[in-house]
């Protein structure tokens, strides 16, 4: 699965989550024409959420309805100012889904100069989200915590403001190039 | 012509003042200095914009000089610019 999958599918995830969210005590059949998703995949999705304890689900007459689990823990506001960035928050997706990165895989995805990269990567070392090894003569990048920035982006919303502020970032940071 | 001027003068102020809030709030989560030096040069926007109104708004006459003093808003403008532009 390639990277835009992924994420689509973490994006699907929070659909899912979102709806449940608005609407608690949805049911399969309602998400299905309101979200535009195939039986299988929201099947699929929803057993996730549920697994990692975002959802929990309880038998009314013949239908499952869904709600959002009581004690989802809302990300700390550390984890959150990072997820508000754009870049940050790309990276740290693909570093989630494809598990070990060197710094030409990442730069290459990542639309920046090297430089700014590399400060974005410094930055998420710095806050103890990513971690580093070095693999023969490369530097190797991982999430230290997965599950636990999955879980966020799943449950996080991008206000405007993080959206003017990541444009701004991305029309200011690369004024050099 | 003097509507236009005010007109043109609370557009840039008002502008320059979203923008200059945006980029306190980019300084603030990256940590990079060129934000702050790009909010800097906005924020000096911000006082021309001011400056801008009172002067043709008709409080003209207690500062000396106004088309100097614009020039050196925009020389500080453009100083702050120049130093974002070299910092990494």
């Amino acid at each position: 699965m390639d990277l835009k999958e992924d994420v689509l599918e973490l994006e699907s995830r929070r659909d899912i989550f979102e709806h449940i969210s608005k609407y608690p005590g949805s049911y399969m059949r309602e998400m299905q024409e309101k979200l535009d998703m195939a039986t299988g995949q929201l099947e699929y999705h929803l057993k996730y959420l549920e697994d990692h304890k975002l959802i929990s689900s309880q038998m009314s007459g013949n239908k499952k309805r869904y709600f959002v689990e009581k004690e989802v823990n809302y990300p700390d506001r550390k984890l959150i100012s990072i997820l508000r960035q754009k870049t940050l928050r790309k990276i740290l997706i693909m570093l989630i889904e494809r598990g070990k990165m060197n710094f030409s895989q990442i730069d290459e995805e990542v639309d920046l100069s090297k430089s700014t990269v590399s400060f974005h990567l410094k930055k998420l070392e710095n806050k103890g989200l990513i971690e580093t090894r070095r693999i023969g003569r490369k530097k190797v990048y991982s999430c230290k915590n997965d599950k636990e920035i999955a879980q966020v982006l799943i449950t996080y919303k991008s206000s405007f403001l993080d959206k003017a502020v990541d444009r701004f970032v991305e029309t200011w940071s690369d004024m050099k190039r | 012509m003097y509507t236009i001027y005010i007109f043109v003068a609370i557009c840039l102020t008002g502008f320059a003042l979203l923008q200059a809030i945006v980029g306190v709030i980019s300084y603030n989560r990256m940590r990079n200095s060129k934000f702050l030096l790009i909010s800097l040069a906005f924020i000096v926007f911000v006082f021309k914009g001011i400056y801008s109104l009172l002067a043709i708004s008709g409080i003209y006459e207690i500062f000396p000089a106004p088309h100097i003093n614009i020039l050196i808003w925009d020389l500080l403008i453009v100083t702050l610019l120049y130093l974002a532009i070299l910092k990494e």
